[in-house]
């Protein structure tokens, strides 16, 4: 019997359809894998399943019942638990506080009886409880330690011991291998099958194919928000063409990051890049979801500062200095998520991005430059849900282009996008790269540009190193 | 709770109780005040263990300080009957303020507690009858107890001091329980505590009803010393001096605030004592020490030992 | 019926004074995040120093009107540049600095003004329009509302028409993507107060001559200012002058034919209702996801 059936659940956000008409079913005490590109809606398909969206159609059927929209803690308290993208924890609470949050349905008291301490046997019960969880996760010697402090691969294991705790029938488990090491991720797969033994269903979003192989019986594969292929592993393996990166020659480096560290508190972001990007070069920062890529674009770009390190664009330092003056050396970061002035008109986010130009002239034949070639009207005021999401993406590069920049560096510019779409924008970019401004790009668009037609006009240089994250 | 934390209440208990007898009858009004000041601080931090800061805290008081006015006064009930009842009223209408309040979150919830406050202050001073407008209801009995005279400052320091002991039991036994790790893990990470199954909902509310309970009781304390309440005791203005205790002591732990409230009172009693400054300069004063500790001491008074400590030893502090 | 009109009249002139209050609230919470609850008692220094200048040492008011503006926008900026920027990446803790500036600043003025009973400036502006036997309209109030419409006039165009207008506009959406594209985060801020300050004055210094000036006047205009701000929308600068002139009718008449009061917490009930349907403000947009 199914235990969890996901039927035509339908979700937009505004004018973005983020999941379509998607149907599929989890059978009890199976492993399921749910793959696809980044932005194909597997996140925001968990946030359908865990309550903490509601579908615009479809139902989501639990055990027999339609759970689509009812609030996540009611879904939790079902035995529907979730866990979460990279590592959220009560970070000021000690690791057994941590785990014995966990168990809030089975142990929890009500004021009276936490004043009069007349729940003492439930709650040694739960402490108990919690010490076998921790036991069983490998967590018991570390127990009076405070989360934040963990080392990362802990850290995962206590994410995973509060939803264990929390008795689960079914696991949600969000990218649990995201920024691992081999060896981590073997003890997660160890772990997960644990699970499995227990009786517990498990669907994962997962983007190590290792790990997805390996683990899941059968793979559900989302693209673009719609359901893609099912089967079992290696029907989908065989279905998947492979590509790899090419080297190119060297030139001139624009930027170089020596030895960078980035923390935030305590807890370090990334740590000793070494990165070197070459004047007209195309370079491509790849790795798994956490592994520090976004956050070494915005060293460079000076919204973070580095703890540890230099960064060197055409000679002079740069990582004391603040993000409008390294932008007036050169560099333009497009940040994630597009960030456009929702309130603004598109000119007026043109214009914005050439802040630090004082051209007029030559402005306005930029401005109209742009919009002729990329068929986003200008004048009209940009509304988050009516202009599309290509026409974003371009009118956010268009923006950062504005300030005539050497480097350009994007972080994911591909995400949620049609494929279409996607194409269109690789072949401006390359235009870019080759012509108009020559510039050096950059850019962290993880698996479509590998399978782009070969970029003639620049020196390729694919920079495939994975980011290493900080390990005891 | 260890042997030892008891051995201290026990000691700071005793040193409470001899301690009017060494003071002057305007320093024992003092020490009244302060204990209820205590209790309000305290019941005020269970209210932002859930990351809630509200602005409606000192409001409340004012409901049970009308509520036990009220009653004592039109309706002819003993002080001990109408105490619990002010804070049960106090309760209730926080109860029925969650439903709007907490469909809000951070500044929202701040300005929408803070609108619902004033809204009920202006309810006291636009309705004179029952609630006597601007200048309130005044004449308001002392409680009776067989032949103690509590209109005098040393028996109702040791009614209050009682009260507000229980009422400090009741708060940490809270704090300490279940309870108070699951309203911790509301403020750290509710979608966390959501995905085990936590009613983040409930558990603000639950802070907001319990707290405005403790703090209804100490202003019915607090008007029947008095023998006067008015709107004016419950305004904005009272709710900062609350927010600035909380904030100079320290609102990470159970004792932070009452530091706070003690050390700037006695502060405060220094600087009228030594003549210095003028009275109404006070407001200034307390103003400029909370800016100096928000810019120099966020963690509060009560995590200046551990800084220093670590000063100290050379670490990076 | 001429109470009518004269309610009308009157609400177009209050509506000017909230929506000078409101534009600086608004402002400074957009940009850099924080509420600033002594913004009611930059209005009243703003009324302090024309009390102090015109009524006490007989500058001309004209000329006061200025001086005052000036006086509340340097103490703008160096709340931001001691309390606002260092405390950036926590709103709370610039709401409390502000807090503690509202203490000092009222400390301050009762210090130069000295207690006793509230101060009045007398209006420089004596003549009074008659249009009918019971519509009168002092000048004194039609030169406060032609100079509060010029000034948010001026605003409206800074804010739309100009690069640094766009700048602070970005900022207020999205303080990061703003910084990519090299606009000084620091600078903006400070033009942010800057004007928003110069508004809390200019009202301040227009309002002296109407109203009794004491140092707790700002405690009602900043009750007013939020439930302006809360109900045309956080962070909307047209919604907020919009809900000014609205709420402002709606104050008058009520207290025309019923009692302040009760406006005040009608006021304050639909500020909250406001936040319980709509918390993003009548013409507030939508954010999603």
């Amino acid at each position: 019997m199914a235990l969890l059936e996901v039927k035509n659940v339908t979700k937009q956000f505004g004018g973005l359809t983020a999941l379509n008409d998607v149907s599929f079913s989890v059978e009890k005490g199976e492993i399921r894998g749910l793959i696809g590109p980044n932005g194909a809606g597997k996140s925001t398909m968990f946030k359908n399943i865990s309550g903490f969206y509601t579908p615009t159609k479809g139902e989501v059927v639990y055990d027999g019942k339609n759970i689509a929209g009812t609030h996540p803690c009611k879904v939790s308290s079902m035995g529907l638990v979730r866990t979460f993208q990279e590592c959220t924890l009560f970070n000021e609470f000690t690791v057994f506080e941590n785990a014995l949050m966990g168990c809030h349905m089975s142990a929890r008291s009500n004021l009276f009886s936490a004043i009069l301490g007349t729940d003492r046997q439930r709650q040694k019960q739960a402490r108990e409880k919690t010490m076998e969880v921790l036991e069983f996760m490998g967590l018991a010697d570390r127990k009076d330690q405070l989360a934040g402090e963990l080392p990362l691969g802990s850290q995962r294991a206590l994410a995973m011991a509060i939803p264990l705790n929390a008795d689960p029938k079914l696991l949600l488990m969000d990218e649990p291998f995201a920024g691992m090491n081999p060896e981590e991720t073997n003890h997660m797969m160890e772990l997960t099958r644990k699970l499995q033994d227990k009786g517990i269903t498990i669907v994962l979003v997962e983007h190590d194919m290792k790990a997805v192989m390996g683990l899941c019986g059968y793979l559900t594969v989302l693209n673009f928000g719609s359901l893609l292929a099912e089967g079992t592993p290696e029907e989908i393996r065989n279905n998947e063409k492979s590509d790899s990166g090419i080297s190119g020659g060297l030139v001139n480096m624009l930027l170089t990051m020596k030895d960078v560290e980035v923390s935030y508190k305590n807890i370090k972001a990334v740590k000793k890049i070494d990165i070197e990007v070459p004047d007209g070069g195309f370079v491509t920062l790849i790795g798994s979801n956490g592994a520090g890529k976004s956050t070494t674009l915005r060293v460079i770009s000076g919204l973070v500062h580095p703890s540890k390190g230099e960064i060197t664009f055409e000679g002079q330092r740069i990582d004391k200095l603040s993000a409008d003056k390294i932008l007036k050396l050169g560099i333009a970061h497009v940040p994630e998520g597009r960030r456009i002035f929702k309130d603004l008109t598109v000119e007026e986010n043109l214009r914005l991005g050439a802040f630090i130009r004082n051209d007029k002239a030559e402005l306005k034949r930029t401005l109209r430059r742009f919009s002729i070639a990329s068929r986003v009207c200008v004048n009209g005021v940009l509304r988050w849900h009516v202009v599309s999401g290509g026409e974003q993406q371009m009118v956010s590069i268009g923006r950062a282009l504005m300030s005539r920049p050497k480097l350009l560096m994007l972080d994911e510019p591909s995400l949620g996008l049609a494929p279409i779409i996607v194409q269109e924008i690789a072949k401006i970019l390359l235009e870019i790269n080759a012509r108009v401004w020559r510039l050096s790009l950059w850019n962290r668009m993880q698996n479509w540009l590998w399978r782009l037609p070969s970029m003639p006009m620049c020196s390729k240089r694919v920079l495939s190193r994975w980011m290493e994250k900080p390990r005891p | 709770m260890t042997i030892k934390n008891l051995i201290i209440c026990a000691v700071i208990l005793a040193g409470l109780v001899a301690l009017p007898h060494f003071l002057a009858f305007n320093f024992q009004d003092l020490l009244i005040f302060l204990a209820v000041n205590v209790l309000v601080v305290v019941s005020y931090r269970l209210v932002t263990l859930t990351g809630e800061w509200s602005l409606i805290h000192v409001v409340m008081m004012g409901v049970g300080a009308y509520t036990s006015a009220m009653l004592s006064k039109m309706a002819g009930f003993p002080f001990w009957v109408s105490m619990p009842i002010a804070g049960l009223t106090a309760a209730g209408i926080a109860a029925l303020l969650c439903f709007p309040l907490f469909r809000m979150t951070q500044f929202y919830f701040l300005i929408g507690s803070f609108a619902a406050g004033e809204a009920i202050r202006l309810v006291w001073i636009y309705f004179i009858d029952p609630f006597g407008g601007s200048s309130g209801i005044n004449n308001l009995p002392a409680p009776e107890l067989g032949d103690i005279d509590f209109y005098e400052p040393i028996p109702y320091f040791y009614m209050t001091l009682i009260v507000v002991t229980i009422s400090l039991f009741i708060l940490y036994r809270i704090e300490t329980s279940r309870v108070g790790l699951t309203l911790n893990a509301v403020h750290w990470k509710a979608p966390l505590a959501e995905s085990v199954g936590v009613d983040t909902w409930k558990y603000r509310s639950l802070a907001l009803i319990v707290g405005s309970f403790f703090v209804g009781i100490a202003g019915a304390l607090k008007v029947h010393y008095l023998g006067v309440v008015t709107p004016h005791q419950f305004g904005i203005g009272v709710m900062v001096f609350v927010l600035i205790w909380v904030i100079v002591g320290g609102y990470a732990t159970f004792v932070g605030p009452i530091i706070g409230v003690i050390v700037l009172t006695v502060f405060d009693q220094f600087l009228r004592a030594s003549g210095f400054v003028d009275p109404s300069v006070q407001p200034a004063i307390y103003g400029a020490v909370l800016i100096i500790s928000i810019l120099f001491m966020p963690e509060g008074l009560e995590a200046l030992p551990k800084r220093i400590k670590a000063r100290m030893k050379g670490g990076n502090a | 019926m001429e109470l009518f009109l004269q309610s009308i009249v009157n609400s177009l002139i209050q509506g000017g004074f909230f929506a000078l209050w409101a534009v600086g609230l608004v402002l400074i919470f957009g940009v850099m995040g924080v509420v600033n609850f002594a913004h009611g008692e930059l209005v009243m220094v703003g009324a302090y120093t024309v009390w102090l200048l015109h009524a006490q040492n007989d500058v001309p008011f004209l000329l006061t009107i200025p001086i005052a503006v000036i006086v509340v926008m340097v103490i703008g900026l160096i709340m931001e540049r001691f309390l606002f920027r260092p405390n950036r990446s926590d709103p709370l803790a610039g709401l409390i600095c502000s807090i503690g500036v509202l203490f000092i600043l009222q400390v301050i003025a009762h210090e130069v003004g000295g207690t006793g009973p509230a101060k009045q400036v007398a209006p420089p502006f004596n003549e009074i329009l008659v249009i009918s036997d019971s519509l009168r309209i002092p000048v004194q109030r039609l030169f406060s509302l032609a100079v509060a419409i010029t000034s948010l006039g001026v605003l409206w165009y800074f804010l739309t028409k100009t690069k640094l207008g766009w700048a602070l506009r970005a900022v207020a959406l999205d303080r990061e993507a703003s910084a990519l594209q090299g606009i000084n985060i620091n600078r903006i801020s400070m033009i942010a107060i800057g004007v928003g300050a110069a508004m809390a004055g200019l009202a301040g210094a227009l309002m002296a001559p109407l109203q009794n000036i004491t140092p707790h006047m700002g405690h009602n205009v900043i009750i007013t200012a939020f439930i302006v701000t809360i109900v045309g929308g956080v962070g909307s600068l047209s919604g907020a002058v919009a809900a000014a002139f609205i709420y402002a009718a709606f104050h008058t008449f009520v207290t025309a034919y019923f009692n302040g009061t009760i406006a005040t917490i009608c006021g304050l009930l639909i500020m909250v209702l406001v936040l319980i349907i709509k918390p993003t403000g009548i013409m507030g947009v939508k954010v999603s996801e």
